[in-house]
């Protein structure tokens, strides 16, 4: 039986909300590769042709997904999309296809894919549906035969159908991908082993995997469960515990804790700070628990590298080319603004209250003339100066 | 005997960046060197915060204890909250959620719990001479 399979992943043209910054979430690593690439290869395996149809989206995180077998089309205004998956599947059905598989990612849905054509020819179905215990997904087999089906429901984006559609219920593991949250709780769930999601690299410990090109500094401590992709960097004395997922190319400065937290790619964390219940990446920190997304455009914090190699080797080059210039300049700026050691301030040099002599019964709180009142010998001086 | 001293709240900008920052500082500046300033920064407006930002708020702490004095939070949004719990700041400053009840702590701390301690003292005292 001949399948082919559509996936389309819908961009900021369509109105989609399954983004961050402008890139599909699903086009986003979860342990080392992008989410769509899990889906990707187990089409593949299965022996499917696939066309992955994408809104315009940055070549660094499409370059990932390259394979052979797969056919790529990138659109760009709105509508064009939707064309041209209408236009992909009259092509299957021209040469002969019988099945066309079309999923709009989105989602991440782990099921049977034989006991769904098995489901679809048995109930001699024109379109089937899949559908979890939470409702229907946006996966779909189409017989493709059924040409005119399958224009309504792109002309409809996926929205309408021509005539009932068959549903095919299963339990397997699903994420919906609405937003950072399925994100990081995709990446959490697949640490601990709840999907199929292998993480790239090695297990060098049980529940540790890097990848073979990440750099860690060796009083960097790293505890279970936790990833480290390719090409990133975590530097002296920073911490990385409970679920911390460190994608590519991100760098961890020295002292940082990562505690449950994930750090997308390109992204650099500064230095000496607390990560923590937090997706970071493109220039924002998106706090779990507070449910809030805050703007960070400072790189003491959160910083971003560019995504291209050579300007990542340019940037680099220039960092080191201005370092000691600027420790320099910093060295003659810190000397003119040091401010000169101020005398000890007197109430530190006088004993306490409670070591001096004690006044004469009856005499406690009475001071002698000229001289300042002072405290009674049972008053304890709760606090002197505020920084002790 | 009991004073009272003012405590002077302030509002934070919106975007606390480097410049606003800096603006604020000289704002405040006179407010903290005064004897032991009692200030609460409100920072229910602050939407964007950087690290200098988190320094000017850590520098107006350190003069107002200098000079005996305390610096509070009240109001924080989660925006702010989020980059004070990222800069492990969080936890130098007493927060709270509105500017009254920072306001009030002030005057509420210190001789509450003076006053409180001189009570039982009292009666400690009165319950042994009953004894006796």
């Amino acid at each position: 039986m001949d399948v082919k399979a559509i996936l389309i992943v819908t961009g900021p043209a369509e109105g989609s909300r399954e983004m961050l910054a402008d890139v599909p979430l699903s086009l986003l690593p979860a342990l080392g590769r992008p989410v769509i690439s899990h889906t990707l290869d187990r089409l593949l395996s299965f022996g499917a042709e696939v066309t992955a149809i994408i809104e315009a989206a940055p070549a660094a995180y499409l370059r990932p997904l390259q394979r052979p077998g797969l056919k790529w089309i990138q659109t760009g205004k709105s509508g064009s999309l939707w064309n041209a998956a209408e236009s992909c599947f009259n092509e299957y059905a021209q040469n002969g296809a019988d099945l066309v598989l079309v999923f709009r990612l989105g989602a991440y849905a782990e099921f049977d894919l034989e006991r769904l054509l098995q489901f679809h020819l048995e109930q001699r179905q024109r379109v089937t549906r899949l559908e979890d215990p939470n409702g229907p997904l946006d996966m779909f087999l189409i017989s493709a035969s059924r040409r005119n089906d399958g224009a309504y429901m792109f002309r409809h984006k996926l929205a309408a159908f021509r005539t009932a559609c068959g549903r095919f219920r299963f339990t397997g593991y699903v994420n919906r991908l609405a937003d950072v949250h399925d994100l990081r709780r995709l990446a959490t769930d697949s640490l601990q082993l709840k999907t199929a999601i292998v993480p790239a690299g090695a297990q060098i410990k049980p529940g540790v995997w890097i990848e073979e090109s990440a750099r860690i500094h060796r009083s960097a401590r790293i505890l279970a469960p936790a990833f480290v992709g390719a090409h990133s960097k975590v530097r002296a004395a920073a911490v990385l515990t409970r679920g911390a997922v460190i994608e590519h190319h991100a760098e961890i400065d020295c002292g940082t804790v990562v505690e449950n937290a994930s750090v997308l790619p390109y992204t650099y964390v500064g230095a000496g700070l607390d990560l923590s219940h937090a997706v970071a990446g493109f220039r924002r920190l998106l706090h779990l628990e507070r449910n809030v997304t805050v703007e960070i455009d400072d790189p003491k914090l959160l910083g971003r590298a560019p995504a291209a190699a050579p300007l990542r080797v340019l940037a680099a080059a220039a960092a080191l080319a201005g370092y000691v210039p600027g420790q320099f300049y910093r060295g003659l700026l810190s000397r003119r603004s040091r401010e000169s050691l101020t005398e000890s301030p007197a109430a530190i040099k006088s004993p306490p209250a409670a070591s001096q002599v004690p006044a004469p019964p009856g005499r406690e709180n009475v001071a002698a003339e000229g001289e300042d009142p002072k405290f009674s010998a049972n008053f304890a001086i709760a606090r002197r100066y505020g920084n002790q | 005997m009991e004073t009272s001293r003012p405590v002077i709240v302030k509002r934070l900008p919106n975007h606390f960046n480097l410049r606003e920052a800096k603006r604020f500082l000289r704002e405040v500046m006179p407010i903290l060197r005064i004897d032991r300033p009692q200030v609460v920064f409100d920072l229910s407006q602050v939407r964007q915060i950087d690290s200098a930002g988190v320094d000017v708020l850590l520098r107006c702490m350190a003069e107002a204890m200098k000079r005996d004095g305390d610096v509070k939070l009240a109001a924080v949004s989660p925006q702010a909250a989020a980059v004070l719990e990222l800069t492990r700041t969080e936890r130098l400053f007493e927060i709270y959620y509105t500017s009254t009840d920072a306001a009030r702590s002030f005057s509420g701390f210190l001789p509450n719990a003076m006053r409180q301690a001189a009570r039982e003292a009292a009666a400690l005292e009165e319950s042994s001479a009953g004894a006796a």
